[in-house]
């Protein structure tokens, strides 16, 4: 349909699922360390209570990228009959997967015991976390920065690595915020020690792109096709690159005042602004990372743009809806039980 | 703080990736129209400026 093959969608739900569990490994991590700095008060159990909470994201992401590596095992065959019809970008596709696959097996393996000694061992799991966290960011970066394989390592390699490792940094950071942004919802105490993050993930979602761009510059001539997925990609950009700023600007600026100032309710207008940023925030890096995934996208630019502003108009009202199903405070004493079965333990 | 959260809507550097965004979308036209990709390197080279001011003055 449109010119999308199954093979292109399992790879970019293996790229989806390594950036999702890459950047929810990245910013526990950095919770972690935020926690670490204020050892014996408060800011400890509650980023720690954060951090352990973006396991779930973690767990989802590898999920999804496991269920895809196991769909395109089973299609390899199928592609390596194919021979030189293949086109060459499905052959470095499937060279990198060759090369990567003992990689992506072991984490596969390694990451469920995680999860069985959290159950039976939190305490455990917890003394342990930044290690786990640590290892889990190395191996999702490792998988996700040879989405293929061209033999040597030359700028084609590099561009290679850089359009699809920047996907940590943007698509994954933006899900992870997206996810922190809803759980601080429900608690003044989590908006004030979640809000003041978000200037440095913005700054990290810059960096993202930086990346991206840097790649395309070294292989400017060959990246660069003035065809309709091109035109739209570069639509996507400069919506996000608008819409970040807003969010990461005046919206941010006035969520931290309001949860340190005040019981952190935002004015109405502002309120609804982030929500709606933050959805055409997260919805657009998808996008634009599905978007890509397909070279033989057969949409023209009117009917790809149509999609995107439908699936944007869902989005928000799935957004909203959220927000107003969950608004129920959470309770003090869950941070406290959460406390006393990890860190005093 | 709160004076300059809720005074001033956007710092210069949020202002000058906003440029660049609208340079993108422009860049968009141009090269649709006359095949030329230079507005889009303005594009990029304004981004690049913002965000090393957005990194180092935020």
């Amino acid at each position: 349909m449109f010119g999308i093959e199954f093979t292109e969608v399992l790879l970019f739900l293996m790229q989806l699922g390594l950036a999702v569990s890459g950047a929810a490994a990245l910013w526990g991590l950095v919770l972690i360390y935020r926690g670490a700095n204020d050892v014996h008060g408060e800011a400890c159990i509650v980023y720690d209570w954060i951090a352990e909470k973006l396991l779930w994201v973690l767990y989802g992401g590898i999920v999804i990228a496991g269920v895809a590596w196991l769909a395109v095992s089973a299609t390899l065959p199928a592609l390596a009959h194919v021979g030189i019809t293949v086109v060459p970008t499905h052959a470095e596709h499937m060279d990198a997967f060759s090369l990567m696959w003992p990689v992506f097996a072991l984490w596969l393996f390694i990451s469920p015991i995680g999860l069985f000694v959290r159950q039976f061992r939190p305490a455990q799991f917890h003394r342990h976390l930044k290690l786990f966290f640590s290892v889990q960011l190395i191996f999702a970066a490792l998988l996700i920065s040879v989405p293929a394989w061209s033999g040597v390592f030359d700028l084609r390699q590099f561009f290679f690595f850089s359009h699809s490792f920047h996907s940590i940094f943007t698509l994954g950071t933006v899900v992870v915020l997206d996810v922190l942004f809803l759980i601080s919802k429900s608690s003044l105490y989590l908006k004030r020690h979640i809000y003041p993050l978000f200037p440095l993930i913005s700054k990290v979602i810059l960096g993202g792109l930086t990346i991206e761009l840097i790649g395309v510059f070294l292989v400017f001539g060959e990246a660069l096709a003035l065809t309709p997925k091109f035109f739209f990609m570069e639509t996507v950009i400069g919506i996000l690159l608008i819409n970040g700023m807003v969010l990461a600007g005046p919206v941010t600026r006035r969520m931290i005042v309001a949860a340190n100032d005040r019981d952190g309710v935002l004015a109405r207008k502002w309120e609804i602004v982030g929500d709606v940023a933050g959805t055409i925030s997260v919805t657009s890096w998808f996008t634009i990372t599905f978007v890509d995934y397909f070279h033989h996208l057969t949409l023209s630019y009117a009917g790809m743009f149509s999609i995107y502003a439908s699936v944007l108009v869902v989005a928000i009202v799935v957004h909203l809806s959220w927000k107003s199903l969950f608004r129920s405070e959470v309770p003090d004493a869950y941070i406290a039980a959460h406390a006393n079965t990890t860190i005093y333990k | 703080m709160r004076k300059d959260a809720e005074s001033n809507l956007f710092k210069p550097s949020e202002l000058v990736i906003i440029s660049a965004g609208i340079l993108f979308l422009l860049a968009v036209a141009v090269m649709w129209v006359f095949g030329n990709v230079a507005v889009w390197f303005a594009a990029a080279f304004l981004y690049a400026i913002g965000t090393v001011m957005f990194v180092f003055n935020t």
